[in-house]
């Protein structure tokens, strides 16, 4: 039995591909389920079950495909995105600081969001700049419920409480969507301060304990292009500027990572 | 006396429930020696430095009377300047680190042509917490301010004449430094903030831009950090109060003061949490785990 695996939707020839499977087995990710779409190559390694997942939603059936696969032989599964980081914050093994979540079918992760690291070289050292953690974004798919006044920040969720889902698989039904799951006996999953998680969503983010960096804008990424999943076709779109995004100098993930900073 | 690296100057009062945490923090971070002044407190100081576990390394000082810090650190320069090539001067509420972990001895060794190297702080609230809670200042307080958090202190406005009324008339307060100095290249404090050095020569902040006065061109918080924890329980932001401040301007009022702590609680930072998990007293994050 693994004690945790991870799961992800991978493109072949992502170059965070490399140091997000390095930060995880670092911080204690025992093996790697990567549904690869676009038909290309994903890394092989002893740890790697690759899957070719040619799909063109492909995050659902993905994890219903890993939870039913793969699910009896992990204690823990966490459902991430390549641009996604989760640590402990103290720089605990993750198997080890899951044992205190032990009770929760899940526990949702609240996220932090980096902007685009400005310079080329390895990612998390220099990608030190994330937006604040109330951050919001003026979407429809944000409000925190139809009719509230779209003009007010407070009408909207922090994309910070957008979870990410760390579950034990024997307790858990399905997937219900990319950033949501179902629990068996109608549990919900539970934030690190034991709030619970609805549709994906939590009522506030904690980061005393675990998080995820989520580090946004690789490559040529667009705000527009990023945030197109939340986004109905025929509504404002956000502006392009990652300015937001940069406020606050956060290296927390540092010392987990084992990053030096640039002299 | 052996020739030490790094040292610190710290004047302090009252101190007493901190100082191991503080001195033991410090050690790890690399420093070697600890010049401490003690302004006429009435606790059982000396029992906390025992209990740091580094005694030895105190260097243990009297400076009494009103007004002390820039009179401590005066002495502290002219009387072991030749003791340490660099001393830090900070508070007992000031946690410095080097946020990559690198020994900070090490991280000082790339400013070795310079006089000094100016450290941005950030500043920590309450974090809700009323009265002080049991444990460590580290591991309790993890909510800060925001990095380029402004408040309207006098002291901050970037000249004379600007409208009060403006926030952008005032520095981002984070950019407010304090000094790791080479004492063999130092003068004296002008502030505790900042230092005069022979030659007319310039601090330089992390970037290795010199400035002079006690705010930094930017913000930097890669190289090295201060950990401000300016208020911790409302309940010992209320004695600060009382105390009153060292220099910067007039006493704050405990009302003001209490606007200020309200926008130090924006932003969850656990950056020296990997560093102080392994003090004495530390509360596990996940207590099954440990």
């Amino acid at each position: 039995m693994l004690a945790l695996a991870a799961a992800a939707v991978v493109r072949a020839g992502d170059p965070r591909l490399d140091p997000w499977l390095g930060f995880h087995r670092r911080v204690g990710v025992e093996r790697f389920f990567l549904y690869a779409t676009g038909g290309g190559a994903v890394p092989e390694a002893a740890d790697i079950t690759a899957v070719a997942w040619p799909f063109e939603r492909p995050h659902r059936p993905a994890w219903d495909h890993c939870l039913f696969h793969h699910g009896a032989g992990a204690a823990w599964l966490a459902f991430l995105a390549t641009d996604e980081f989760l640590f402990a914050t103290d720089g605990e093994d993750l198997r080890m600081a899951l044992a205190a979540f032990g009770r929760t079918p899940a526990v949702g992760v609240g996220r932090l969001l980096y902007g685009p690291q400005g310079r080329p070289g390895p990612l998390l050292r220099h990608a030190v700049r994330r937006a604040s953690s109330d951050i919001v974004l003026a979407l429809p798919a944000m409000l925190r419920s139809p009719g509230l006044d779209a003009e007010r920040h407070e009408s909207y969720r922090p994309l910070a409480t957008r979870v990410a889902f760390v579950v034990q698989p024997a307790r858990t039904h399905a997937c219900r969507g990319r950033y949501d799951f179902a629990f068996r006996d109608e549990e919900l999953a539970m934030t690190e301060e034991g709030r619970p998680v609805v549709a994906g969503w939590s009522e506030r983010a904690g980061f005393e304990r675990l998080r995820v960096n989520q580090y946004l804008g690789g490559g040529a990424e667009s705000l527009r292009t990023r945030f197109a999943d939340a986004v109905p076709a025929h509504d404002p779109a956000p502006s392009d500027d990652w300015a937001p995004f940069q406020s606050e100098i956060d290296t927390a993930v540092w010392p987990v990572a084992g990053v030096r900073a640039a002299p | 006396m052996a020739r030490h690296t790094l040292a610190i100057g710290a004047i302090f009062k009252d101190e007493a429930p901190y100082l191991a945490e503080w001195i033991a923090f410090h050690a790890r971070m690399g420093v070697e020696r600890f010049f401490l002044y003690d302004n006429e407190s009435r606790d059982d100081w000396r029992a906390a430095i025992d209990a740091s576990g580094q005694a030895g390394r105190v260097t243990a000082l009297s400076c009494p009377g009103s007004a002390g810090q820039v009179r401590a650190y005066r002495d502290c320069i002219v009387r072991f300047r030749g003791e340490a090539d660099w001393i830090a001067f900070i508070d007992c509420d000031e946690f410095l680190f080097a946020p990559d972990g690198t020994s900070l001895p090490a991280v000082l060794e790339e400013y070795r042509d310079h006089p000094a190297v100016g450290v941005n702080w950030v500043v920590f609230g309450t974090g809700g917490h009323e009265q002080r809670p049991a444990g460590l200042v580290t591991r309790n307080y993890w909510r800060r301010g925001r990095t380029d958090v402004v408040v309207p202190y006098p002291a901050y406005l970037r000249r004379p004449g600007l409208d009060p009324a403006r926030l952008d008339s005032y520095r981002p307060m984070n950019s407010h430094v304090k000094s790791i100095v080479r004492p063999a290249l130092t003068l004296h404090p002008l502030t505790p903030h900042h230092f005069a050095y022979a030659g007319g020569a310039r601090a330089v902040d992390e970037e290795g831009r010199p400035f002079d006065g006690p705010w930094s061109p930017g913000i930097g918080l890669t190289r090295l950090r201060l950990n401000h924890y300016w208020s911790k329980s409302f309940a010992e932001l209320a004695a600060k109060t009382a105390r009153g401040r060292a220099w910067i301007g007039p006493p704050a009022s405990l009302e003001s003061n209490r606007a200020v702590e309200r926008l130090m609680n924006a932003e969850s930072d656990t950056t020296i949490f990997p560093f102080a998990r392994h003090l004495p007293g530390w509360r596990p994050l996940f207590p099954e785990a440990a």
